[in-house]
């Protein structure tokens, strides 16, 4: 106690939603006097400060950002207990500083009403003060706080504004006794609804009283907007229309980047040959590292289209609006509305999205969308579909103006969503069973995109590509050619007698022919001996009743280490087995050209819809499989994901020939 | 004996497979559960609810 019989130290809790400027409030407030540890038990951060109140100080408690305090997450549970003095150390708050944020004064007042209900003493800090006054917009303060309830003060951390005065009022209400504000629960009948519309029609009318906006007609276009592109039909149809145009740009603008890059490598391989003595070296730089290197570095400019036109629409406020669409979806089949953000974040790649699980509170929810995250088209699928594309679809239309290669890329993306909202809904009611919580959206306005976030977000996912390509992909090359390249085999002298006649055979024939004498076989035979070879065709009678021959089969097991090591093995596997005398030529007329052992043409367009379909559903990539093992901590979940997205790609590939062929197609 | 492009081919090779050995190595890591740290600040995969006083 002080010499006023007051406390000599209070315990203020710091609450806000999150990008409040509740940490910068704490910051400002605080100064360099803070501690950062975990709550006990969870990860959940706890920062604390002493805040010099003049004469008393106080230990500040940064609470984590929260929309409400419901208790449906970790985050709000230990924001209550804390409030009401049931975490270990922690004494009940005397005051609570209401962080709230000028510019969105209603969603940030909600939890604000709900602090009231807690009987301790509020004061409300309003930040962003500045961005709100820069829009021209006009706050009655003494009002807001009279309508409240409870002490208003304007702050700006920057500039200092407010500090004193928060501190007085803060000074001024501790150990006083609060009463809750008659309209915000008065008057409603019981029901949790009732409760959460009382709250809100309290917020409005203080709003209402206090505050006069002056863009209404910029909100009017806005609302005008958002009521096309987040109708349930027709902004689906603009949804599918925009990722139309996008592909054919995508398609149509890199092609000739793409040739050019393809031709470049190529010619790098034969001046590398030209250069060299005929030798082991030569066949690695050229058919191992210049093959496999480049034929996934040739895909870079449509990785760089794509990146460019999603950060485009993300930094227009488009994706939220799409993201608002698919969450009507997705909650139809059980999928919490915290899932749409890691499952957009895996059409980047599946990694950084399954981490970005960790948001959704609850286990259940939280593996369901771990589970079919790698459904989502990455963006290393993105070089094998558009080799198979380019192969055998580029160049024709549908309706005479839209292209094909846009269509086919269009379905395999939703695809990809399609199985994925299956398996959720089977997940959510079989093995993970549980109601989805609900959950609020929030749709940030429409502005113009930042050209310098646009390039920095595409030239990041730029960098990654080229660096991958530089590193596991180099390697994997290097690899995948020795397997190619060893054992190297010799025949026999007379002509006629075949070395190998089937994969069963050769392990046993390469052993004869080395023994006999030196001359040796030709490429493609060699090929066929070679490790990969053998490995090939011991695979070859699974994979054949999806239409694929050993060669592809070999890709597919080498693809498992990243997806677009598929299009670096094809490019190796057709440069190694081609003759020494034979040009370089592109992979796509080497995948058109190709035959299998009977002299049969192996590609036909059914042959890439079918491969399409594989990588689109398969679980083809290690680091997922590794960072899943990680987040779940259970290998039980991830064989699960593991033998359950194989079952089911290769399944919808056995449909997708076999059904192809009896329709007639070759 | 081996000529020097032999040579030059085998170091690439055992290069990219050390690379390989090093990247499988940490992926391997990656496998493996998070520890506890001594006291249980709430990192570990363990901990999953707070630990409050009633």
């Amino acid at each position: 106690m002080n010499e006023n019989g007051n406390k000599s130290h209070l315990t203020i809790a710091l609450a806000g939603n999150p990008n409040a400027g509740k940490t910068t409030l704490f910051n400002s407030l605080t100064g360099l006097n803070q501690k950062v540890a975990n709550y006990p038990g969870v990860t959940v951060e706890r920062k604390e400060g002493i805040w010099d109140l003049g004469d008393r100080t106080a230990t500040l408690i940064d609470l984590p950002g929260l929309y409400s305090l419901d208790a449906t997450s970790l985050d709000e549970q230990i924001a209550r207990d804390v409030i009401t003095g049931k975490v270990e150390n922690i004494p009940p708050p005397d005051v609570i500083v209401s962080v709230v944020d000028a510019t969105n004064l209603e969603r940030n007042l909600y939890l604000t009403t709900q602090l009231f209900e807690y009987g301790i003493p509020v004061v409300v800090a309003l930040t962003m003060i500045d961005v709100f006054e820069k829009r021209k917009h006009e706050i009655d303060i003494a009002k807001l706080s009279a309508s409240l309830g409870v002490p208003v003060i304007a702050v700006n951390s920057k500039a200092e504004r407010g500090k004193r005065e928060l501190a007085e009022k803060v000074n001024a209400l501790a150990g006083t006794a609060s009463k809750i504000p008659h309209e915000s629960n008065g008057g409603a009948p019981n029901g949790e609804n009732a409760l959460i519309f009382a709250r809100y029609n309290f917020i409005s009318k203080a709003v209402q009283d206090s505050v006069k906006h002056n863009d209404k007609i910029e909100h009017r276009v806005s609302e005008k907007i958002d009521r096309v592109l987040t109708h349930k039909v027709f902004g689906l149809a603009i949804l599918v229309l925009i990722l139309l145009t996008v592909f054919q740009a995508i398609f149509s603008w890199a092609t000739l980047p793409m040739d050019l890059l393809d031709k470049g490598f190529g010619a790098l391989g034969d001046a590398v040959r030209a250069s060299l003595p005929p030798g082991i070296l030569a066949d690695l730089l050229v058919d191992g590292i210049i093959a496999g290197v480049g034929g996934v570095l040739v895909f870079l400019p449509q990785i760089l289209l794509l990146f460019l036109f999603i950060s485009i629409l993300e930094d227009t406020g488009y994706l939220a609006r799409a993201a608002f669409l698919l969450d009507k979806l997705m909650s139809r089949v059980g999928l919490h509305g915290k899932a749409f953000l890691p499952l957009m974040s895996s059409f980047a790649c599946a990694i950084p999205g399954i981490m970005a699980t960790r948001t959704i509170e609850n286990k259940r929810d939280r593996f369901a969308t771990i589970l079919i995250a790698p459904f989502m088209s990455c963006s290393a699928r993105l070089p094998v579909y558009t080799l198979m594309i380019g192969a055998f679809f580029a160049g024709q239309t549908v309706f005479g103006f839209i292209s094909l290669g846009a269509i086919l890329m269009l379905a395999m993306y939703t695809l990809g969503i399609t199985v994925a909202l299956i398996v959720a809904f089977i997940l959510k009611r079989t093995l993970l069973k549980a109601p989805p919580p609900p959950f609020i959206m929030e749709l940030p306005p429409y502005r113009m995109p930042s050209i310098r976030t646009v390039f920095q977000n595409m030239l990041t996912r730029a960098w990654l590509f080229v660096k991958r390509a530089g590193t596991v992909i180099l390697a994997i090359s290097i690899i995948l050619w020795a397997l190619m390249y060893f054992p190297r085999s010799s025949q026999p002298g007379s002509s006629g007698q075949s070395s190998v006649a089937s994969g069963q055979q050769a392990g046993s024939s390469v052993n004869e022919q080395q023994t006999t004498n030196n001359e040796p076989l030709p490429e493609g035979e060699q090929l066929r001996n070679s490790f990969a070879g053998r490995l090939g065709h011991a695979i070859e009678p699974v994979i054949r009743p999806l239409g694929f021959d050993w060669k592809i089969g070999v890709a597919l097991i080498a693809s498992f280490a990243a997806r677009e090591v598929l299009v670096s093995t094809l490019s190796i596997i057709y440069n190694v087995g081609k003759g020494e005398n034979e040009e370089s030529e592109t992979l796509i007329s080497a995948i058109r050209d190709a035959k299998d052992d009977s002299g049969r043409t192996v590609w036909t367009p059914l042959t890439a819809l079918t491969l399409m379909v594989f990588f689109v559903l398969a679980m083809q990539c290690m680091s997922t499989v590794a960072i899943v093992r990680r987040e779940t901590n259970s290998w039980s979940w991830t064989l699960f994901m593991v033998g359950y997205m194989t079952g089911i790609a290769y399944l919808a590939s056995f449909l997708t020939y076999q059904g192809g062929r009896m329709l007639g197609f070759q | 004996m081996f000529d020097l492009q032999t040579i030059i081919a085998a170091l690439l090779i055992i290069g990219a497979l050390a690379y390989a050995s090093v990247v499988l190595l940490r992926k391997t890591r990656a496998f493996s559960r998070k520890g506890a740290c001594a006291d249980d600040c709430g990192c570990s995969s363990k901990s999953k609810t707070p630990k409050t006083a009633h």
